[in-house]
Formats: structure tokens, C-alpha cells, sequence
């Protein structure tokens, strides 16, 4: 039997009930309190048409992927390190849970103090939020490695790359996509978190001048500007990986997203 | 050729073998029995150099060894069809050849098209163990070394993949060495059978079986079946124990 909705179909019914949930608080509430979806829309409009936002949009962009890159990259080396060594692991831990534990408006002023107003604060945020994430990940994924299927690669003469790419790669993986597309998702917080706080550029410091006009409008299209540009990347790239892992790793949710 | 002689091994304090020594000439089949446990697999393990021994010498001189796994060891991540062909890949043969190659033996093997395109975690037991079945034999080994490649499968299946697995063994004149613990199975395929018992894993019989595989029938391979069992060693390591008593038939 075909399926009721097609996944398609439901994410644009989902959104539909959220822009409807949303226009019905804007008719209860009022546009002090919320403006309405057609008003953020134009407001969005507008922004976007402004000549600085090319720049914003810019300086946002790259210190949260120099954040994502910078941080995933740190966590998948010491996770695969931690993953193979438990004394490593040991060593590596109550660094790791430190940085888990310290509130990321912390490391905002901290990477304000070092680096002053710049996008390399934003992105040192950014990185130190998701990486232990990350980090986690990658150990339980390196735990999670089979050696069976270790032993069948070698009894059929497979060298070191071969093995590398084709049996533990994959199993590893598995943990880490998923964690990916968490961390990606953080990485925008923490970034846009850090300029509306300090970083004074990005779209987070148009944010911050936002409020401070009360232009409420406008605060609100940049918010779903960021969540647009979010769920753009998260289901045009980390969607369709996280997808082809669940294939193999849940079988039944991954044939029947297929 | 390959030879066992003499071999021990231990894990750690354990012994598990004990003076093991055997041969398994070009084109002849071995089939290792004993009951669950009793070192068959580590034997095995040993040939295809897998683990070495901690005593005696075990050489192959085959020109390539392939091994079917008891629990068929499919990357649950690749295709049936990029399973199968995943031995060729270690060897370098490129994609579209390999690919090639596995695909004639899956068909070969009673997997079609549609099958081979799909994950192991969606297809049934039988199917799985058809792929690693079709992973070692596209290698073109000259040695084949099975570990219980049958067990979990209905008898319809056991029986069928037998004669098939056997067809392809004699069409390419392979060796194999069979471990299994079922006394039919190895009637069935072996030329020649060693009956193992355990703690520390030792050769207790051996058998050489007269007619070749295809003229064996089942009259044959019970009857064979019963005389064996009467042999007392071989009556001893298949007893029913209970409460940890080794039964003894008279």
C-alpha cells in the first residue's frame, strides 16, 4: 500500500502547521507580541535586498563552518585516538566532559577577551560546543568496531587501506554522521549566540541591532533566516548521509525513507 | 597440500589441541567432525592462517585459500553483490570485472538481480549464507575451507545447497577442508572424514568413504552413519551428556 504522505508532503504540512499555529498567535496576541508571518516575510525581503547583507550572511557563514570543521575535525582525532586506547580515553575525558560542562556564553566572553570583536571568537565557540559531541561519538564508534569482520578482511587478503575504508570506516561512521548533523545545528547557535553578544559583525550583530530598534519584525525574519539556512544544508548534505548509514544500521527506517 | 602435523594450541592456559595431524591433498575433501566446541573452528582458523599454532607445523602450499565463515561475516553496509565481490576486491581486480564475476556466481547460486542489489540485513539466512558462499569461491580458490557453512538452515536448504556447493567444488577441482558437526552433512560431501573429541580437541577415527559424493545415497549415508557410530571412540564423543557425564554406548 502507497504511503499516506510522502516524506516531502509531511515536511511541508509540518511547516504549514507551524506558520498556522504562528498566525494564530499573531490574531490573539497581537504584532507587539509576535508579527505576523506575512509581516516577518516582508521584513525578510527587505533584508535580504539590503547591500550589507551580503557581507553578514558571509561572516556568519564561514565562522560557523570554520567552527563545524575546526571542531568536528578535533573531535573525530582525539575520539579516534580515545577509541582505540582506554588509557587515553581516561586522560582525555575530564578535559573533554570540563569543556561539556562550561556554559558556551563562557567561551563567548572568554574568546571576546582573546580575540576580541572578530569571527574567530564566534568560531572558537562554535568548535568548543559541538566537539565534545563529536568526541563522544567517535569513541563509542571506534568501541563499536567488529572484530569478526576484521578477521573475515584479513582471511581474504585485504590489505591495510582496504580494511581502513571498507570495514572499520564505515562501522565508525555510523556514530559519527549522526553526531555531525547535531553538531552542525550547534555550531549556528553558538555562532550567531556569540556576534549578537560581542563579535559586532554577522548575523547575529544585525540581530542585536535589531532588538535594540525594537524592530521586531525584522529580529524575527533573521531568526528564520539562520533556521532556514540550517535545514537547507541539513537536508540538502548531513540529511541524505544520516539517511544512507540508517539504511544499513535500521534497515526497516531506512527502506522505508528510501 | 595441506598439512597438520603434530599441532597444539592453547588459549592462554587452555589447551585446545592436541597433536593434530592430517593432510588434505589437491581436489580431495576433508571433513573435520566432533561435536559444538570442540576446536573444529580453530583448526580451521589455523589453515587459513588466521592464528598460528603454539606447537607442531601447519603448511599450506595451495596456491589460494578461501574461507566460508559459520556466520557468514557480510558488511552489512555493502550490497549482496559488492559482498561477494569484496574478495576479488582484495585481491585488486577492478570494480566492473569483480562485479561481473560475483554476479555470475550469485545467479549461479540461486540469487537474482533484484537480490544482489540488496542490503544482508534484508535478506534471509539461507541468502546470506549463499553470499558467502559466492565471496570465497569467486577468489577461484584452490583450497576451500567451509566452518559449518549449513548450519541454522532448513533440511530442504541443507540439502540443496550441498549438492550445489559440492557441484562447484568437483567443477573446479578444489580441496576442502569441512568442519560440521552433523555425522550426515560430512558423509554427504567428504572423501575422507577425521572424528574429533574434545578437551584437548584430538583425532579419535578417521574414514575413508568408498564411492564418490554424487553416488552416495541416503541408504548409504545412514547405514555409513550407524557402523560409525557403533566404533566406540566415535560412539563416545556423540553420546548424549547429561549433568556433565560423558554417556558410553555398549
Amino acid at each position: 500500500m502507497a504511503p499516506l504522505f510522502t516524506r516531502a508532503g509531511t515536511t511541508a504540512l509540518g511547516i504549514a502547521l507551524l506558520v498556522g499555529v504562528w498566525q494564530a498567535i499573531h490574531l490573539i496576541w497581537g504584532p507587539f507580541v509576535l508579527p505576523s508571518p506575512a509581516a516577518t516575510l516582508r521584513s525578510l525581503q527587505a533584508f535580504l535586498a539590503e547591500p550589507a547583507m551580503a557581507q553578514s550572511l558571509a561572516r556568519t557563514t564561514w565562522a560557523a563552518v570554520l567552527g563545524f570543521v575546526g571542531g568536528a575535525a578535533v573531535g573525530i582525532v582525539l575520539g579516534a585516538i580515545a577509541g582505540r586506547s582506554r588509557l587515553i580515553f581516561e586522560l582525555l575525558n575530564p578535559s573533554i566532559v570540563a569543556i561539556l560542562a562550561v556554559p558556551p556564553i563562557a567561551w563567548v566572553i572568554l574568546a571576546l577577551l582573546w580575540f576580541g570583536a572578530t569571527g574567530t571568537g564566534a568560531a572558537l565557540t562554535a568548535a568548543l560546543a559541538l566537539m565534545p559531541l563529536v568526541f563522544a561519538a567517535t569513541v563509542q564508534g571506534m568501541r563499536t568496531i567488529d572484530p569478526t569482520l576484521e578477521a573475515m578482511a584479513t582471511a581474504f587478503g585485504a590489505g591495510p587501506g582496504l580494511r581502513l575504508l571498507h570495514v572499520r570506516l564505515p562501522q565508525v561512521t555510523a556514530y559519527v554522521i549522526p553526531a555531525l548533523a547535531t553538531a552542525h545545528g550547534i555550531a549556528w547557535k553558538a555562532v550567531v549566540m556569540a556576534e549578537v553578544l560581542g563579535a559586532g559583525q554577522g548575523l547575529g550583530a544585525d540581530l542585536a541591532t535589531a532588538r535594540a530598534h525594537l524592530d521586531l519584525p525584522r529580529a524575527l525574519a533573521l531568526v528564520v533566516l539562520v533556521a532556514a539556512i540550517v535545514l537547507l544544508i541539513d537536508g540538502l548534505v548531513l540529511d541524505p548521509l544520516r539517511r544512507r548509514v540508517e539504511a544499513w544500521r535500521n534497515p526497516d527506517r531506512g527502506m522505508a525513507a528510501c | 597440500m595441506l598439512s597438520f602435523s603434530q599441532v597444539r594450541h592453547h588459549y592462554g592456559t587452555t589447551q585446545v589441541l592436541d597433536g593434530i595431524t592430517f593432510r588434505v591433498a589437491p581436489g580431495r575433501i576433508v571433513a573435520l567432525i566432533g561435536p559444538s566446541g570442540c576446536g573444529k573452528t580453530t583448526t580451521l582458523h589455523l589453515a587459513a592462517r588466521l592464528e598460528t599454532p603454539s606447537g607442531g607445523t601447519v603448511e599450506n602450499g595451495f596456491r589460494q585459500t578461501a574461507l566460508v565463515f559459520q556466520e557468514p561475516r557480510l558488511l552489512p553496509w555493502k550490497t549482496a553483490l559488492d559482498n561477494a565481490a569484496f574478495g576479488l576486491q582484495a585481491q585488486g581486480v577492478g570494480k566492473a570485472e569483480r562485479r561481473a564475476q560475483a554476479r555470475t556466481l550469485l545467479a549461479r547460486l540461486g540469487l537474482d538481480a533484484e537480490a544482489a542489489e540488496r542490503l544482508p540485513s534484508t535478506l534471509s539466512g539461507g541468502m546470506r549464507q549463499r553470499v558467502g558462499i559466492a565471496r570465497a569461491l569467486a577468489t577461484r580458490p584452490d583450497l576451500l575451507l567451509l566452518d559449518e557453512p549449513f548450519n541454522g538452515l532448513d533440511v530442504g536448504l541443507r540439502q540443496e545447497l550441498h549438492h550445489l556447493v559440492r557441484s562447484l567444488i568437483d567443477e573446479a577441482s578444489m580441496a576442502a577442508l569441512v568442519v560440521t558437526h552433523d555425522l550426515i552433512d560430512a558423509l554427504r560431501m567428504a572423501d575422507h572424514l577425521l572424528v574429533l573429541a574434545p578437551r584437548p580437541t584430538h583425532i579419535v577415527d578417521r574414514l575413508d568413504l568408498p564411492l564418490t559424493a554424487p553416488a552416495r545415497s541416503e541408504a548409504f549415508l545412514h547405514e555409513t552413519a550407524a557402523n560409525l557410530l557403533r566404533r566406540p571412540a566415535v560412539a563416545a564423543v556423540f553420546a548424549p551428556r547429561c549433568c556433565g557425564a560423558r554417556g558410553t554406548v555398549k
